[in-house]
């Protein structure tokens, strides 16, 4: 096993073309980004966002809004009628109802839409911890609001380059995904190599005293391995030469490396394991790679919000959506609620791939060659 | 060593191999002689257990082949017809590799994959990548990945394909060599003189049967033809050819782009007595070959069509 994995990972890492897709381009396009936005003096320091209360007598939501009130939001109490109002007219951007189930209607998607989002979202989450609190020391429920959200950090203090919020960071995020996904194309190479009825070096290895289990297993885990590495090497590059900075929890976003590698290489291997053309399969590879970047906000920042509006399935089901989503949830909105739920559905998501293109690889004997 | 017993199989409606049988014995170059499309390529990956087939049984040293017999495919070296090397390994690399999946020893196989190199003769190319070998380069580095780890049997499918003339008898002498040192091999090909020269036994396919078995000599006596007499010609009526062929021995002529060509029994004198013909009717004529039957002459006269068609 040993053998094979360490000749695999010689050969692919050989593989100018292949390297060439899953570390250069991202690199290149990272330099490219850094020219166009610049990396410095693009952070704005992020307002509070202009909310409104309509209270319907949740005292508890209530009060939790009102700590976060003057840092993560601006918060007006109105009646309904002048709150759909502020919303029409656009100075305020969102609208809390303070039921029994607190609810949020606002008009547009973006990043201030998705803060808001957030917020309702973290105390939903932790609304029972919170009854429990407001029964037990009513006293020291302000108190616990502000630990639990410390919703500063969407502003001011803790987010990813140090004190300002850089609006150009999604696109970053987003090639990460992309260089992710772009290990499909590995994945697509050592598929053609696995498969006896695809190439001549696949027969031959086929036709070794060596179970096949091992064979595909050696090979998929050299990919992964390749990519992982060029993933890093990509964040490195972002960190230290253009100086994008991935806030204080970086270490939460090696799982999401190694998933997101693991998740666009299964991606590629999955296509490459069917019986499908050459230049049907890299096609597939390509559109889908660079749809799925274009949907978690590549080439428009606040696109994975649309779909999050829109058809939100698809943030749930695309990997680079997911990876976006839990670099944000790290390094945005401290949310490990929903970092965790990112790296469940890639984990699903990059099971679900490798274990089907298992079940086409482990093959032996075929129809024709 | 090697038991094929009526393999039949089908690609739909193409009937690829029709209740072909193989012996083959401990020891011999047995060849598979046939033009492309014969079979010859469907039969080597039913044998190697990659190909399903409808019907039939193959069995090595005795034992059923399946996809997980990995005993029985540690024994077997397998040179495919198309160059199946990596292009981004060396040469070493790549025989140390394909090694590697037969013999798991590091310093077992470092000798081996030494003496696979110098086999080959490939001992100054050992650092280069395939891209830069020349093609008969290529196919040797193509036969040291097959063979590096010393097989009992050995498979090799039209090996010398695009290979230039020098690098073609290096390895035709090297499959010699290999077969003195005790392995079996199985050698397929459409170049009907590679086949005579190394063989110990050939079966001739066609049309995925198998039409002819034996030596050269033993196929070759299976023919009328025992000598084509070729001369170049000029001018002959078609009287003078309908004479020739009525002519002792002769059952056959053909006269096209000012050749004749006589095919006679074996006989005396065939040759004699066509020139002394040729003479007394005054026809020129110039450049003259004898030639003995070929393996060509065998497939031509069983199945009516060249073997290079």
């Amino acid at each position: 096993m040993r053998h094979l994995y360490q000749f695999n990972l010689l050969q692919i890492i050989r593989d100018k073309g292949d390297m060439f897709w899953s570390l250069i381009f991202p690199i290149v396009m990272g330099a490219l980004f850094s020219l166009s936005f610049g990396t410095n003096g693009t952070e704005t320091m992020m307002a509070p966002v202009p909310a409104a209360v309509v209270k319907e007598g949740n005292a508890m939501f209530e009060s939790f809004l009102q700590e976060l009130d003057g840092t993560s939001i601006e918060l007006q109490e109105l009646e309904e009628t002048q709150a759909q109002a502020a919303l029409e007219d656009g100075s305020v951007e969102g609208i809390f109802y303070s039921s029994a189930m607190p609810s949020l209607t606002v008009n547009n998607v973006g990043m201030q839409a998705s803060i808001l989002s957030v917020l309702l979202e973290t105390y939903v989450e932790n609304q029972t911890m919170m009854e429990e609190i407001g029964r037990e020391n009513p006293m020291k429920l302000p108190a616990a609001a502000t630990a639990m959200s410390d919703y500063q950090a969407l502003t001011g203090r803790v987010d990813v380059s140090g004190n300002a919020f850089n609006d150009t960071l999604s696109y970053y995020f987003a090639l990460v995904a992309m260089a992710c996904l772009f290990g499909a194309f590995m994945g697509l190479t050592s598929a053609g190599q696995l498969r006896a009825d695809q190439s001549a070096l696949a027969s031959r290895r086929s036709i070794a005293p060596v179970h096949r289990f091992k064979l595909v297993f050696s090979e998929m885990m050299a990919v992964f391995t390749v990519q992982f590495l060029n993933i890093c090497i990509l964040l490195l590059f972002l960190h230290f030469v253009l100086h994008i900075s991935f806030g204080e929890k970086w270490l939460l976003l090696i799982p999401v490396c190694i998933l997101g590698s693991m998740a666009g290489v299964a991606f590629g291997i999955f296509v490459g394991s069917t019986r499908m053309k050459e230049g049907v399969k890299n096609g597939i590879l390509v559109t889908g790679s660079l749809l799925m970047s274009f949907l978690a906000g590549l080439m428009v920042g606040n696109m994975k919000d649309i779909v999050e509006h829109h058809a939100p399935i698809l943030n749930r089901i695309n990997p680079a959506a997911l990876i976006v989503d839990a670099f944000y949830s790290v390094t945005i909105y401290d949310n490990p609620a929903r970092y965790q739920r990112n790296l469940g559905l890639l984990t699903v998501i990059t099971v679900f791939l490798v274990f089907v293109s298992y079940r086409r690889l482990r093959r032996e004997r075929y129809d024709s060659i | 060593m090697v038991h094929i017993e009526n393999l039949v199989k089908r690609y739909g409606e193409l009937l690829a191999l029709d209740h072909l049988s193989l012996d083959i014995q401990e020891g011999e170059i047995f060849g598979l002689l046939g033009p492309n499309g014969s079979g010859k390529t469907t039969a080597i990956n039913c044998l190697l257990a990659l190909l399903k087939y409808d019907k039939g049984k193959i069995t090595i040293f005795g034992q059923e082949i399946q996809p997980d017999s990995y005993e029985l495919k540690r024994e077997i070296g397998v040179v495919p017809q198309q160059v199946a090397v990596f292009e981004q390994m060396n040469v070493y690399e790549n025989i140390d590799y394909f090694c590697g999946l037969y013999v798991w020893d590091k310093k077992e196989r470092r000798n081996l994959v030494e003496e696979a190199i110098q086999f080959a003769g490939l001992e100054d190319y050992r650092k280069m990548l395939p891209r830069k070998l020349s093609g008969g380069l290529l196919r040797r580095l193509n036969i040291a990945c097959g063979i590096a780890h010393k097989p009992k049997l050995i498979i090799m499918d039209e090996p010398t394909v695009a290979v230039d003339p020098q690098s073609r008898n290096r390895i035709l002498e090297g499959i010699k060599e290999m077969n003195r040192q005790g392995s079996t091999i199985i050698y397929t090909s459409h170049y009907m003189e590679e086949v005579e020269q190394i063989c110990s036994r050939i079966v001739i396919m066609d049309r995925g049967r198998s039409i002819a078995s034996g030596t050269a000599e033993e196929l070759k006596k299976l023919i009328r033809t025992g000598e084509t007499v070729r001369i170049e010609a000029v001018s002959l009526t078609e009287e003078q050819i309908h004479a020739i062929r009525e002519l002792p021995h002769v059952f056959r002529t053909d006269y096209e782009d000012l050749i004749l060509t006589v095919k006679c029994t074996s006989a005396n004198h065939n040759l004699i007595r066509v020139l002394n013909y040729l003479q007394q009717q005054g026809v020129s004529f110039g450049r003259v070959y004898s030639e003995l039957p070929t393996l060509n002459d065998v497939f031509l006269e069983i199945t009516g069509k060249e073997l290079r068609d």
